[in-house]
C-alpha cells in the first residue's frame, strides 16, 4: 500500500463529503480491492469521525451571538498600533516633543514618496488598508515582494535578521514601486521599511549617514544603500531606529558611516 | 411572483451571516488560541473586520473561506508574532497510524479530545482543526492557510499521528497506568 494513498486519505473528511471529489475516486477504488487499505481506511474513519464529532461538540459561549450581533465593545486583538499602551505612550510622547521643541526635522522635509509611504502606514494603523501578505517570516515577504517585482533589500539589516514580520504592502505610484514590510522587535515595539528603488526618485536622501526627521507620531530614517533609498519609520522615537541602524551600516557600509550613525 | 435572486448577488444578511459561521469560527479559533476568551475575541473580531471590509468580497461563494482566513490572519498577527513561524517540510515522513485498535479512543471524552488537538503543533493544528470542522475540503484548507495543497495533506499526516499518540498518553495517565521499563536486552515486560 503506498504512502501516497494514505496521504491523500488524510484528506479525506469523515462524513462523506469528499465522496465526489474525482480526486479521491482512484484511491477508493483501490481500497475495495485491498482488504488491508480498506482495513486502514476505515480505522482511520472512525477515528476521524469520532474526533470531529467531540470538536462540533464544543460549547460556544451563550452570549457570543449576542455580542457580535450588538456590537458589543470587543477587547480587539490588535498588533502594535493598537494597545491602549502603545497609543497613549505614542500621544504622550508626541505632546512632550512638541512642547520642548525637540523635532529634529518636520514632515514639510519629506519628500513625496515619504509622506506617501506613511500615509500608508497610517491606513493600515486605522484598518482602511491592510497588507497584501501577513506573514511572520520575513524570507516569505522577501521572495513574495520578488515575484512581484517590488524592490527589496538583498539583505536585511542584522539587526532586523530573525526579527517576526507582520506583514507586507505594495505601494506603487506614477511609474514608482516601494515595498513596505513591517517588523515586530518585541516589547511591543514595531519598525516599518521601505524600500525603493534610488533611480529615478525625484528627492532621494544624500549620501551618508542616516538622516533622521518626524512626521506626526512618526519618527524615520532615510538612507540610500546601493541603488535603493530606504526608510525606517517607527513610532516608538528614534532610539530602536538608531538600534538598529548602528548595526546595518556597520556591516553593509563598512566605510566610517557606521560611526556617523552612531554618533 | 417575483423568482429569489440568485444567492450570489444577493445582499449578505449580517445576522445570517453570524448564525451560519460563528459556532464553528470560536470552534477554530478555540484550538488556536486554546482559551476560550481569546477565542471568542478573535470570532468576534473576525465579524468585526467583516462589517468593515466585508462588503468588498463580491463572491458570496467565498464568504466562508474569508471569515476563516480572516480569522486565522487575526491569529497570526495577534498571538504569533512573538515567535518565528514554523515552516515545516514534511517529504518521506511515515503516514502509518500508531498501531492501536481504533476501540480504544471509544471512551475517551470531548474535552480530552480538544485539549490533546490543543497541544499538537501549531503547524499541524490549524489545518487538523479545519478538517475536523469539516467545513472545508483540503483544497480549500490550503487557501485559507496559504500553504500548497501537498502541504495540506502531509500536516494533516501528520497531524493525526501526534494526535492519536497524544490521545494515547492522555489515556494512560488518566488510567494511572505505570508504564513498565524495558530491561536492557529483555524486550518490554
Amino acid at each position: 500500500m503506498s504512502d501516497e494513498v494514505r496521504l491523500l486519505f488524510s484528506a479525506y473528511r469523515p462524513s462523506g463529503q469528499d465522496a465526489d471529489d474525482p480526486t479521491f475516486a482512484d484511491a477508493i477504488e483501490a481500497a475495495k480491492n485491498d482488504p488491508e487499505l480498506a482495513q486502514w481506511l476505515a480505522e482511520q474513519q472512525a477515528f476521524d469521525g469520532a474526533v470531529a464529532g467531540h470538536l462540533r461538540s464544543v460549547e460556544v459561549p451563550p452570549d457570543l451571538r449576542a455580542r457580535i450581533l450588538a456590537g458589543a465593545k470587543v477587547s480587539r486583538l490588535r498588533p502594535w498600533w493598537a494597545l491602549p499602551r502603545t497609543r497613549a505612550l505614542a500621544a504622550a510622547l508626541v505632546v512632550l516633543a512638541a512642547i520642548a521643541g525637540l523635532w529634529l526635522g518636520n514632515a514639510d522635509g519629506l519628500a513625496d514618496w515619504q509622506k506617501r509611504g506613511l500615509a500608508v502606514l497610517d491606513g493600515i494603523k486605522a484598518n482602511r488598508e491592510s497588507f497584501d501578505l501577513e506573514d511572520h517570516d520575513a524570507a516569505a515577504l522577501t521572495a513574495w515582494l520578488r515575484r512581484h517585482a517590488f524592490p527589496h533589500m538583498a539583505a536585511l539589516p542584522p539587526a532586523l535578521d530573525g526579527k517576526p514580520t507582520f506583514g507586507c504592502k505594495t505601494i506603487a505610484w506614477d511609474g514608482h514601486k516601494m515595498s513596505l514590510v513591517c517588523f515586530d522587535l518585541g516589547g511591543g515595539v514595531a519598525v516599518h521599511l521601505f524600500t525603493t528603488d534610488r533611480a529615478g526618485l525625484a528627492h532621494v536622501p544624500p549620501d551618508g549617514p542616516a538622516h533622521f526627521a518626524h512626521d506626526g507620531a512618526w519618527t524615520v530614517a532615510m538612507w540610500n544603500e546601493g541603488d535603493k533609498t530606504l526608510m525606517l519609520a517607527t513610532d516608538k522615537g528614534e532610539a530602536p531606529l538608531r538600534r538598529v541602524l548602528q548595526i546595518a551600516v556597520r556591516t553593509t557600509a563598512p566605510n566610517g558611516l557606521a560611526l556617523a550613525v552612531v554618533r | 411572483m417575483n423568482e429569489p435572486l440568485p444567492s450570489a448577488v444577493r445582499p449578505i444578511d449580517f445576522n445570517d451571516l453570524v448564525d451560519r459561521h460563528y459556532t464553528a469560527l470560536f470552534r477554530f479559533a478555540l484550538s488556536l488560541a486554546k482559551n476560550g476568551s481569546d477565542a471568542a475575541d478573535l470570532t468576534q473580531q473576525t465579524f468585526y473586520l467583516w462589517a468593515a471590509k466585508g462588503h468588498q468580497l463580491r463572491d458570496l461563494a467565498k464568504v466562508k473561506s474569508w471569515l476563516f482566513t480572516t480569522l486565522y490572519r487575526e491569529y497570526l498577527s495577534t498571538y504569533r508574532h512573538s515567535t518565528k513561524f514554523p515552516h515545516v517540510e514534511l517529504d518521506g515522513v511515515s503516514h502509518e497510524m500508531p498501531g492501536v485498535a481504533p476501540s480504544i479512543f471509544n471512551d475517551i471524552d470531548g474535552t480530552t479530545v480538544v485539549a490533546a488537538l490543543a497541544r499538537v503543533d501549531e503547524v499541524f493544528r490549524a489545518p487538523l482543526s479545519l478538517f475536523y470542522l469539516e467545513e472545508h475540503s483540503y483544497q480549500e484548507i490550503a487557501g485559507i492557510l496559504e500553504i500548497p495543497i501537498g502541504t495540506v495533506m502531509s500536516r494533516l499526516s501528520r497531524g493525526k499521528a501526534q494526535l492519536r499518540q497524544l490521545l494515547l498518553d492522555a489515556k494512560a495517565d488518566a488510567e494511572g497506568k505505570i508504564l513498565p521499563m524495558r530491561a536492557a536486552g529483555k524486550g518490554a515486560a
